[in-house]
């Protein structure tokens, strides 16, 4: 058997995982044991050259500086609130105006829902969707491994609704004449424009993507939002699509 | 999330990092405390590890997208910084001066990735980690590892020996 080569040493070394018959060898091997040591050795030479730079760090200086700045943030949105319905109750308003929609006897709403692909024709017009755009949409059932929502074609800037959802359901809904697609574990919309809202689960893995970029995702418990949020609270969250 | 408890746990890392990262003082503070803006404005929760690895991998794309190597490497061979005495004589203060611009210009000769893999493993983290926050496959980061401390420590050998 040949030895080790250097990165594997350099693995075992640092407790990686490495392939068990080469582990062995190496612990069996004088050659690769040396050369085990030099790699060690070395790595005490560079963790002590990166460890010499003892700048001084003013925690509170920053502290402050952060905070002002997240101040100023919050500060610069709220004025928006005056002008919008509180998230949960938007939302739920498109969802109403589809699910009213779909209790009409022979409406092609309920046709559309839960099709492997559809493109969202108009929707009869109630007396509440006239104060909502006509909406269209899909909902998808989500299982214990996760849901991927894709949305393509969403205005830069456009504000996004993303809605909590206590059931293991996805939803999108767009304007009149985006198209839907869906998979085990995927759910996409090329969307005509806005207003566009999300539905997710509550918990699970989840992850949602706008014009090629992840905005959402959700990981055990961990929830990231790569380019932040204009609004957040328990009913959901608001993003704004970022530039293509 | 607690901000105050957060802060003091990440900060001092966070902007050590970007330090060696970028060899300024000033945009390794820009660099630390954008990140932990981004942390607090988008509600990222989870543990304090796992908060930690995200911030490093949110600093490290920071860094990559304000510097480009072309660019910034004549400015880190040129960066001479005045290091605050610590007490020492100031022979050891002009030996450690001396070591610490080795060690910033060998890391620069570093490319940013390997560079990059360095630092992030020199600041404890694993191999899953660092290749989360780089972008490459786990199992590569042992081959790119080597290669990094390697060229290092050569470098250091060759600026040490030109001194």
């Amino acid at each position: 058997m040949t030895h080790a080569t250097e990165a594997t040493l350099v693995a075992i070394r640092d407790g990686a995982l490495v392939d068990a018959d080469e582990s062995i060898h190496v612990f069996g091997c004088e050659v690769c044991t040396d050369e085990l040591d030099r790699v060690t050795a070395r790595s005490v030479r560079v963790g002590r050259a990166l460890d010499d730079d003892d700048i001084s760090i003013d925690i509170e200086a920053a502290k402050a500086s952060v905070r002002a700045r997240l101040d100023r943030k919050r500060a610069a949105e709220r004025p928006r609130r005056r002008y919008h319905l509180p998230l949960g109750r938007a939302a739920a308003l498109l969802l109403v105006a589809a699910g009213a929609a779909s209790a009409l006897p022979g409406s092609p709403v309920r046709e559309w829902i839960g099709l492997g692909t559809a493109d969202g024709p108009t929707a009869p017009t109630t007396a509440t969707s006239q104060e909502v755009p006509t909406p269209s949409g899909i909902e998808v059932a989500v299982s214990a491994r996760g849901i991927t929502v894709t949305l393509r074609g969403v205005p830069a800037a456009e504000q996004v609704q993303v809605v909590w959802l206590d059931e293991q359901l996805a939803r999108i809904s767009a304007a009149d004449g985006s198209s839907y697609t869906f998979a085990d574990g995927r759910a996409e919309a090329v969307v005509t424009g806005g207003p566009v809202s999300v539905a997710l689960p509550r918990s699970g893995p989840a992850m949602l993507e706008i014009n090629g970029t992840v905005v959402l995702s959700r990981s055990g418990e961990t929830l990231t939002l790569p380019l932040g949020s204009v609004r957040r609270d328990d009913d959901g969250i608001v993003l704004t699509v970022p530039d293509r | 999330m607690d901000f105050d408890t957060t802060f003091e746990q990440q900060y001092p890392g966070l902007v050590r990092y970007c330090h060696r990262l970028t060899g300024d003082r000033d945009v390794a503070e820009d660099m630390a405390q954008e990140s932990l803006l981004r942390l607090f404005d988008g509600g990222v929760e989870g543990s304090e590890q796992g908060v930690r690895a995200w911030l490093f991998k949110t600093a490290t794309h920071l860094v990559r997208d304000r510097y480009r190597v072309t660019k910034n490497r004549q400015r880190l061979l040129e960066v001479n910084p005045v290091l605050p005495g610590s007490g020492d004589g100031p022979e050891r203060n002009l030996e450690r001066r001396e070591t610490r611009a080795r060690v910033r210009a060998a890391l620069d000769t570093l490319a940013p990735r390997d560079r990059e893999i360095l630092l992030m493993r020199y600041s404890g983290f694993s191999y899953r980690e660092v290749a989360d926050a780089i972008g490459v496959a786990a199992t590569s980061i042992g081959t790119l590892l080597a290669r990094a401390e390697r060229r290092f420590e050569e470098a250091m050998t060759e600026a040490g020996e030109a001194a």
